[in-house]
């Protein structure tokens, strides 16, 4: 069994433990999180595929190039084809860059630890989270449109919980419309700066069942509640038959600015 | 990047995954394929009359238009091309639709470059074998597409098995004229003898849904007398559906 086989299995059998558990349960966000973990496996499997692929593909032709340098190094085809080794080859450590990173979000998800409040860099937070979600809503034939400013303040959090939040959200959303609609979507996914209050404010805005919100919307974002309480950040839900389903969380650029 | 000979064939490669569909590329450059590269699949198809690809390599799953999509569309405008596709979740269902339109081959991402070259070698003997089916028929076309509407009649009902007084009573004419008639049917087909005229007209017939046929990137349209030789044919057997007792032996 695969180390992410285990991590799925790991977490359904916590699921199945502490499924009636209070929100208060210390073991909740480490389990919320494993279940985040399991529902992204597929969508990281899917990330690592394609970089494993065009690394495969870039050294197999650098090899096959080589023996065209070996057989008449002083040929102007010799020369191309030093050239194209050296493409191949930055493309390919590219691509293990892309590797290296889809494991540490791996990472980052089941590991336990104490949150570390710094500036985060909430556009930044957003690209690359959507970026991490994009090959599952095409993988389920959802549109993910967003709306971003190219500058918002930094808010005082924890970029990685920040992070699990927003995958936690996003998630559910991807679930949720692409279950009631085929091809689901589109999602939403806004970022205002609320100066006056001291806030950002993110709304994702998705079509699903409406009784999921007040339902399993509501359990599917207990991580997403759970580290927006620790940021001292709101988390509303709001359901409209003609909006969709909007999940709005106002994260304070300081700490302590909503308590 | 390596100038493969331009007699080499042609592979276009669709990935929305840009360096996939460059590094797919660069193995096929590498291995003496010349290719083409696209992210978007409505490009490769405004592009697509003017090319002859010897294989499609295409990823299945792309936002814009699928793998699947692709395949019917290439279809629709009479583009032969074996497709092989590339799949990152290879799920039973896009395996059973990909099959279903066809594909020479379904490769599970990540792949060895040994099974996209193999895949690609199994997709060019298909086209390859394609191509010399296509030429044969073209043949075909050229030589009835010089038979009179009267000739391409007296065609079809002779290799229906037909006598050539029953074709002169059919057509309304004598039995004289018929017999000239299929005397310019069997020189302008080439034809040797009356089984293989009949073998000639069933070639036709089992390419009857096929009303073009594109070869060298040239699109060339069947001609006209074989549209009657088709439709005199089905209303023959329509009207009286001969004896199979009656249909000349076929000498093979």
């Amino acid at each position: 069994m695969s180390v992410l086989h285990q991590m799925v299995h790991d977490a359904v059998v916590e699921i199945h433990n502490t499924f009636n558990s209070e929100r208060g349960d210390p073991d909740l966000e480490r389990v919320s999180r494993l279940i985040v973990a399991g529902e992204l496996v597929a969508a990281v499997a899917h990330d690592l595929r394609q970089p494993v692929t065009a690394t495969e593909m870039n050294v197999s032709a650098a090899l096959r190039l080589l023996t065209i340098c070996v057989a008449d190094p002083s040929s102007a085809r010799a020369k191309s084809a030093f050239a194209e080794i050296g493409e191949a080859l930055r493309d390919a450590l590219l691509e293990q860059g892309r590797m290296r990173a889809a494991l540490q979000v791996l990472e980052d998800l089941v590991r336990q630890r104490e949150p570390v409040f710094v500036a985060v860099d909430v556009v930044a937070l957003v690209q690359e989270t959507l970026q991490l979600v994009m090959s599952e809503a095409s993988a389920r034939r959802t549109a993910i449109e967003f709306e971003i400013p190219s500058a918002v303040p930094r808010i005082i959090a924890d970029g990685v919980l920040v992070r699990q939040a927003l995958l936690n959200i996003l998630m559910n959303a991807l679930e949720s419309t692409s279950a009631s609609h085929s091809p689901g979507g589109p999602i939403t996914l806004a970022v205002y700066s609320d100066d006056a209050a001291g806030v950002v404010e993110l709304v994702i805005t998705h079509y699903g069942p409406q009784d999921e919100v007040v339902g399993t919307s509501e359990r599917a974002l207990a991580l997403a509640r759970a580290i927006a309480e620790v940021h001292d950040a709101l988390l509303t839900l709001e359901g409209d038959p003609q909006s969709g389903i909007a999940i709005r969380t106002r994260w304070p650029i300081r700490r302590g600015v909503l308590a | 990047m390596i100038a493969p000979e331009n007699n080499q064939p042609l592979i276009v490669v669709i990935d929305d995954a840009a360096a996939v569909c460059r590094a797919v590329s660069r193995l096929l450059t590498a291995s003496g394929y010349r290719t083409a590269t696209y992210v978007r699949p409505t490009e490769y198809l405004d592009d697509a009359a003017e090319m002859a690809p010897g294989c499609v390599v295409a990823d299945i799953r792309m936002p814009e238009l699928d793998g699947i999509g692709l395949s019917k569309a290439m279809r629709a405008r009479g583009i032969d091309a074996p497709i092989v596709f590339m799949t990152a979740t290879g799920d039973v269902d896009t395996v059973v639709r990909a099959m279903k339109q066809n594909a020479s081959d379904l490769l599970a991402k990540p792949f060895t470059a040994d099974a996209l070259l193999g895949a690609v070698t199994q997709a060019l003997d298909v086209s390859h074998r394609l191509d010399d089916e296509h030429r044969a028929l073209l043949a075909l076309w050229r030589l009835a597409g010089r038979l009179t509407p009267r000739e391409a009649e007296v065609c079809a009902l002779v290799a229906g098995g037909s006598a050539n007084k029953v074709v002169a009573a059919r057509l309304g004419t004598t039995e004289k004229t018929i017999k000239v008639h299929r005397g310019r049917v069997m020189s302008k087909l080439a034809a040797t003898s009356l089984a293989d005229l009949v073998r000639m007209v069933d070639r036709l017939l089992a390419a009857e849904s096929q009303t073009s046929i594109r070869l060298d990137g040239i699109e060339r349209v069947r001609p006209r007398p074989i549209d009657i030789i088709v439709s005199a044919t089905k209303q023959a057997r329509a009207d009286s559906p001969p004896p199979l007792d009656d249909r000349p032996t076929l000498v093979r």
